[in-house]
């Protein structure tokens, strides 16, 4: 790079669109040392997920998996939220642009407010929630949900009395009750110009108005909800707080029926392309609503179950088999309301052609996204071409790269998806921006100065207690007085005050000279949660010079006053005890220090497929040096043996360029014909021997394993030479072969995979059936295509080649997997015979070739592989990632991230997403020099330790190891804190910092001293 | 406890009586929560401002796992009438 | 390794319910390993008596305590004064502890079992406790593939599996292995089946536990000790 380059270049990036994708490369690049501004047009951060009651397939509470993301987001010294607004232009180049942003007005002031919500109780106005997708009520001044961040209230000026008043007299109610004086009326919003290096667009998508399809009939029969109604309705903090009613008559429904493909794969009135997520959130609606009321019998409507990621297949079994769901093939084509019943009359065909109606107490309609009304405009402004959709358009080849250079995308923007991969293009993104402006990470960022911290070692404790109002929230149920009172005498209490708002800045303040004046060496702060404001508290006392560790939250708002309003007594005796608690544990903290560990900046990636060679030039980009292991004599991998993809585009020649690139980059080596031997270390400080002796020092691993094809046994395969796999064809069809007139070709889908023991999809045989099954038709019209098929998964933007298949004349016969094809060969002819369910009779087919669909199996590699780096992987054989849905790319030992087909089957633009987010996860360890540890961790008294192995046999993290001497040791390193060794050791010899058996004790003792008239 | 030594004597006198159920009786619960999952449903029952008996206090643990015997059994041997573990 | 299991708790409360002051004694090698008489464990069972006896209306004292291991004598010392201050001692380390407590102690007080002194086991998962020697005093194992036939074997057959063995499994319960299924499976592999047409005659059982109490005497090390005793004998003369 010349000096002039990086001269220009801005170590700042824009993200439009805070949702979990957003989130996700902010906090990746934000970690990594680039400024980042977001953009979000609600007054909360949070997208779509938040909006979700649990995730498929595990069941997994969304909100408890995403708030701490969000809060995270919002706390980050580097992270700047901007909600209320919206891009109004953007100028420059890549590397330096300039964006204008328009903030409409909050009418709150964010800086004073903290977040009380007093305002909300006096607000006299309701309307309906938009949140709660209008099943719900909220006030005119409101925090979009209850865990909303940035933690500020927003006026509705199209509902706020006042602001519809010329005169602004009305009401103002909301004023008066702000104790922190942050209601503004004269708010006029403002401009702001920012200059960013590069921008990222994760806008989300809107969803299908499914009152278009009036003869479903939502909004005119009351019982008819839409899917994410229906979200809020099964979610506990929901319009009906998790209980499973109608919202014509709060009756618990027992017949509830989802209809898939709302605004979806429909042509007329409706969207052309397939949703991706429907069929497995019905699933999961269906399995909830289950849990939460055992009499509901689901049903679910649907054309075709599109289960193809990882485990949904076994999530869909499990919905049948134990929740009884009853999958239906059919299209409703009507929904009548029964008169006064508010049931609901469904008709549909089955699949046999004969018209049924039946009834249910209650219908979901499945809806799809689609983007947002304003797309074009939105493109426009960003100067990004589209797709005759509005999704931003892109490559499979550069799945997160829009048509300008410096603009990237991420998420559902890009094309429908889930969540997992949704987060796996957020971290592709934000690889690919570390990669873009790797020479100027670290230019913008914030970095805080601190004074010494002060060595309060030997010091008997001398805490101070500081008792917050939080305006009324707290004081209007707990007397605070009482409080102070009860806690002043305290053992080891040397101050104690109450403050109206501890959070406030003023309070910080008086919190910082109070510690000075008082010579405090413990802080007990008796407020709000730990959750959202414990890492602001340690804050505030580590810039007063004490450890940040000498610090505890008691929680007396969401646990004390707001849930025991009107019973001011016994919530004042409560909070005491809390307190008390806190005091007690307060008393016998002791300053920890997090340790650091240095990092080598290099990365080892197995693997040297197309998701291996993607994540090395990504990081090699951004500055570090790479290692590819690669079993094989070549780079390469499985797509050595792909031609086309769906769209068409030249894989052999993609192919070819990675492979120069990767050979040229001076970043990069490369070991073929090499494997692992040995490989030991901890994040940022691994070392690998190879199998050819050289050894390797890293600091973050890579695993790209890749796949192979399932090499089928069955329908004749290997016996007779007209009966091959698509692969075989596609390489036929690649060296120009034209198929001949008359000429009929079958294609069986899911050979190898969908049945046990191999119960999941290979996810893209479907594709390559219809890809090849295009060229030939293509070819020769006059070829005959047959694919005999259980459903057609052309999920996304891929449904198009779908259509594209049947306009051309492809013949779709589907079948069932009790039901399957017989193949049998007489002379030169084979035949296949099948159930036509349409029909209901079997085929006879001729056919010609005889293409066979198989699956993917994960590469033989991966077993070994997964044993040396004790990473789990799951029944099938894919490696097993921290979390499916939040953390795809990682495993739970830190350092480790996984790319490609050794993860789960997936198409090229999905595998190379993947391994941009790899480079992005490691990019954020290896920009850094040092480490730190958590304080939070397990010590480890080996004097104590027995070396039983319990420690080492539960950790999920693989902390606890046999040392060389044979005995058992601990890597803080890699601890979490989580203390499960310190619940199973027999000897004891592992405490947890800040949660010691002395610590909870001493607070066990403090909660029943403090009910005199319990205990003695 | 350090091996070796006779813990100091804790129980006797600490160590709650049996008696009548007195009028009016309210249970004392104590909750140890995991950080992550039942600590922010606790909170968030405040949020929604959900109304229910004061007479729970939490001790909040990095994970439901760090629980150890000893934790329960304390809290029953100086009177608390119920231990919730959620997590 | 030693495996054991705590006494039911009523069993426990019988034997302890008439004392007065009580010490719960843990071992902290074997029972500590396997989760049923180390400190940790002592530290519960006290915690567990104090309620019963509150409950009961007992005036009873309990206390606890745990030293690295309860088979050697000078582990006990630093705690032989305040252990003689209690009535009974409770130990939950293994039956050699107990029995080589109440020696120590020689009739001063009683000492009581807590644990079931349960077999010799290995630990294939945490947890999971797998009895794999009996301690017969007369080892066959390079004669059974490693596998001993003493107590993996219901019977203690010498000499093949009997009629009960059904399909791999032993007919006294389906989820134990059959251990001479085991045995051929294991010397097949081994190459060596021929050993197993060798007759194994009947087994003299008295180096196990049918022949007395046994006693092992390393007499190199013991003459070590006695010269240590003769030396600062000597010294102490001078």
């Amino acid at each position: 790079m010349s000096v002039l380059s990086q001269s220009t270049k801005r170590g700042s990036v824009l993200i439009v669109g805070g949702g979990i994708g957003g989130m996700q490369a902010a906090l990746d690049l934000a970690d990594s040392g680039f400024k980042v501004h977001m953009v979000q047009r609600d007054p909360s951060i949070g997208g779509t997920m938040v909006m979700l009651d649990k995730t498929f397939p595990t069941g997994d509470c969304a909100m408890c998996m995403i708030s701490p993301k969000m809060v995270e987001a919002g706390r980050h010294l580097n992270v700047d939220i901007h909600t209320l607004a919206e891009v109004t232009s953007v100028d420059g180049d890549a590397g330096d642009f300039t964006v204008r942003v328009k903030l409409a007005p909050r009418y709150v002031d964010a800086d004073k407010c903290t977040g009380c919500g007093d305002c909300e109780l006096k607000c006299p106005k309701k309307v309906l929630s938009e949140f709660d997708q209008n099943l719900g009520q909220r006030k005119a001044v409101y925090s979009l949900f209850p865990q909303a961040v940035p933690n500020t209230r927003a006026i509705d000026a199209s509902q706020c009395l006042c602001l519809n008043d010329p005169d602004r007299k009305r009401c103002r109610l909301c004023e008066k009750a702000c104790k922190a004086g942050a209601i503004n009326y004269n708010d006029k919003g403002r401009e702001l110009e920012l200059h960013v290096g590069s921008i990222i667009l994760s806008p989300g998508l809107d969803r299908y108005d499914a009152r278009v399809r009036q003869e479903l009939g939502l909004g005119r029969w009351k019982n008819v909800v839409s899917s994410i109604q229906f979200e809020r309705i099964l979610s506990a903090s929901g319009p009906y707080k998790g209980v499973v009613q109608r919202p014509s008559d709060q009756k618990h429904p027992k017949k509830v029926a989802w209809i898939q493909c709302v605004g979806s794969r429909d042509n007329h009135n409706a969207n052309p392309w397939c949703s991706s997520v429907c069929c497995m959130y019905a699933t999961k609606q269906s399995i909830i609503a289950k849990e939460h009321d055992k009499n509901i019998e689901p049903t679910i409507f649907f054309m075709e179950m599109r289960a193809f990621g990882k485990d949904f297949d076994k999530y869909v079994e499990r919905a049948k088999n134990e929740y009884d769901v009853r999958y239906q093939r059919a299209m409703v084509s009507a929904i009548r309301e029964e008169p006064g019943t508010g049931d609901l009359l469904l008709k549909y065909a089955s699949e046999d052609g004969r018209l049924i109606t039946e009834k249910f107490d209650m219908v979901v309609l499945s809806v799809g996204f689609q983007p947002h009304g304003d797309a074009e405009q939105f493109a426009k402004t960003f100067g990004i071409e589209t797709n005759e959709y509005l999704f931003a358009k892109t490559s499979p080849f550069a799945p997160v790269k829009t048509s300008r250079e410096g603009i990237f995308v991420t998420g559902i923007y890009q094309g429908p998806k889930d969540i997992p991969e949704t987060v796996m293009q957020g971290s592709g993104v934000a690889g690919s921006v570390m990669a873009m402006l790797a020479e100027v990470r670290g230019t913008e960022i914030v970095k805080k100065e601190l004074p010494p911290e002060k060595d309060v070692t030997g010091e008997e404790p001398r805490i101070g207690v500081f008792v917050c109002h939080c305006g009324t929230n707290i004081s209007s149920t707990v007397n605070i007085d009482e409080v102070v009172n009860a806690v002043k005498d305290q053992p080891g209490v040397a101050y104690v005050t109450n403050t109206i708002y501890a959070c406030a800045q003023d309070n910080q303040d008086m919190i910082k000279q109070t510690i000075k004046e008082q010579n405090l060496n413990r802080v007990v702060i008796a407020s709000c949660t730990p959750r959202t404001h414990e890492k602001l508290f340690q804050e505030t006392i580590r810039e007063a010079g004490l450890n940040k560790y000498l610090f505890d939250l008691a929680d007396i708002r969401e646990q004390c006053s707001w849930c025991h309003k009107g019973q001011n007594e016994v919530a004042t005796k409560k909070a005491i005890g809390i307190v008390k608690m806190s005091v007690a544990k307060s008393r016998l903290q002791e300053p920890l220090q997090s340790e650091t560990v240095g990092v080598t900046p290099a990365c080892l990636i197995i693997g040297g497929g197309i998701a291996g060679m993607t994540a090395a030039l990504s990081l090699a980009d951004q500055g570090f040096p790479v290692h590819i292991i690669e079993k094989d004599p070549e780079l390469g991998g499985l797509i050595k043996h792909v031609y086309r993809t769906l769209d068409g585009l030249d894989v052999q020649e993609f192919l070819k360029d990675r492979i120069g690139a990767v050979n040229e980059h001076p970043k990069i080596t490369v070991h073929t014909g090499v494997e692992v031997k040995k490989t030991d270390g901890f994040v940022g400080n691994f070392k690998t021997i190879l199998t050819d002796g050289s050894a390797i020092e890293h600091g973050a691993i890579i695993l790209a394993t890749g796949g192979v094809e399932y090499q089928p046994t069955e329908y004749l395969y290997g016996q007779t030479p007209n009966v091959i796999t698509q692969r075989q064809l596609e390489k036929t069809l690649a060296e120009g072969g034209s198929p001949g007139t008359g000429k009929r070709y079958v294609m069986i889908q899911c050979v190898g995979s969908r049945e046990e023991p191999n119960q999941y999809c290979s996810r893209i045989c479907c594709q390559d059936a219809i890809r090849n099954a295009i060229a030939i038709k293509e070819r020769n019209p006059a070829a005959e295509v047959i694919i005999v098929y259980r459903d057609v998964r052309t999920y996304g933007l891929r449904e198009d080649y779908y259509k594209k298949a049947r306009d051309l004349g492809v013949i779709f016969v589907r079948y069932d997997v009790d039901k399957k094809p017989q193949v049998e060969q007489t002379g030169s002819v084979i035949q296949v015979r099948t159930w036509d369910y349409m029909l209901d009779r079997e085929l006879s087919l001729t056919a010609d070739w005889l293409v066979l669909s198989t699956g993917l199996r994960p590469h033989p590699t991966t077993e070994h592989v997964g044993a040396m780096y004790k990473v789990t992987r799951n029944p099938d054989g894919y490696f097993l990632e921290a979390h499916v849905k939040l953390r795809p790319v990682d495993f739970p030992s830190e350092g480790l991230f996984v790319a490609g087909l050794g993860h789960a089957p997936k198409n090229i633009d999905e595998t190379v997403a993947q391994a941009l987010a790899a480079s992005g996860r490691a990019g954020v360890i290896l920009s850094h020099e040092h480490l730190a540890v958590s304080g939070i961790i397990a010590k480890h008294k080996r004097e104590l330790c027995m070396s039983c192995l319990s420690c080492f046999r539960v950790c999920p993290f693989g902390s606890p190891y046999i040392a060389e001497d044979g005995k058992v040791s601990h890597n803080e390193v890699k601890c979490m804190g989580c203390g499960i060794c310190a619940g199973i050791c027999p000897a004891k010899a592992f405490q947890v910092n800040n949660f010691r058996d002395d610590q909870i004790l001493a607070m066990i003792d403090a909660a029943v001293e403090s009910e005199p008239g319990v205990v003695n | 406890m350090v091996d070796g030594a006779v813990t100091e004597q804790t129980g006797v006198s600490t160590i709650e009586k049996p008696r009548e159920i007195p009028e009016g009786w309210e249970p004392n619960v104590l909750a140890f929560a995991c950080h992550y999952c039942a600590f922010a449903a606790a909170d968030l029952a405040g949020v929604m401002r959900l109304s229910y008996p004061p007479n729970v206090k939490i001790i909040r643990l990095p994970c439901t796992g760090k629980l150890d015997h000893i934790h329960i059994l304390r809290a029953f041997e100086r009177g608390v009438d119920g231990v919730f573990v959620a997590g | 390794m030693i495996v054991g299991q705590q006494k039911p708790f009523d069993e426990i409360w019988e034997m302890v319910k008439g004392f007065k002051k009580v010490l719960v004694y843990g071992c902290n090698t074997c029972v500590a390993i396997c989760h049923a008489g180390g400190g940790k464990e002592a530290e519960i069972l006290t915690s567990l008596l104090r309620m019963k006896a509150a409950q009961e209306g007992v005036d009873l004292q309990v206390d606890h305590a745990a030293i690295e291991r309860h088979c050697e004598p000078e582990f006990f010392e630093p705690l032989d004064e305040k252990v003689r201050t209690y009535d009974l001692v409770l130990s939950t380390a293994c039956g050699v502890g107990v029995n080589f407590l109440a020696d120590r102690l020689g009739g001063s007080m009683p000492v009581y079992p807590g644990i079931n002194t349960t077999f010799y086991g290995g630990v294939p998962e945490a947890g999971f406790f797998v009895e794999l020697c009996g301690g017969c005093g007369n080892c066959v194992l390079h004669l059974t593939g490693g596998i001993c036939p003493i107590v993996r074997c219901s019977k203690s057959l010498m000499n093949g599996p009997c009629g009960g063995t059904n399909n791999g499994k032993c007919e006294v319960s389906n989820e134990t292995d059959c251990a001479w299924f085991l045995i051929v499976e294991r010397m097949k592999k081994l190459g060596t089946l021929e050993k197993l047409y060798e007759v194994q005659p009947p087994r003299d059982w008295s180096t196990g536990t049918h022949g007395g109490p046994r006693r092992v005497s390393l007499e190199h090390i013991r003459a070590y000790e006695e010269q240590e005793e003769k030396n600062a004998a000597t010294e102490g003369r001078r």
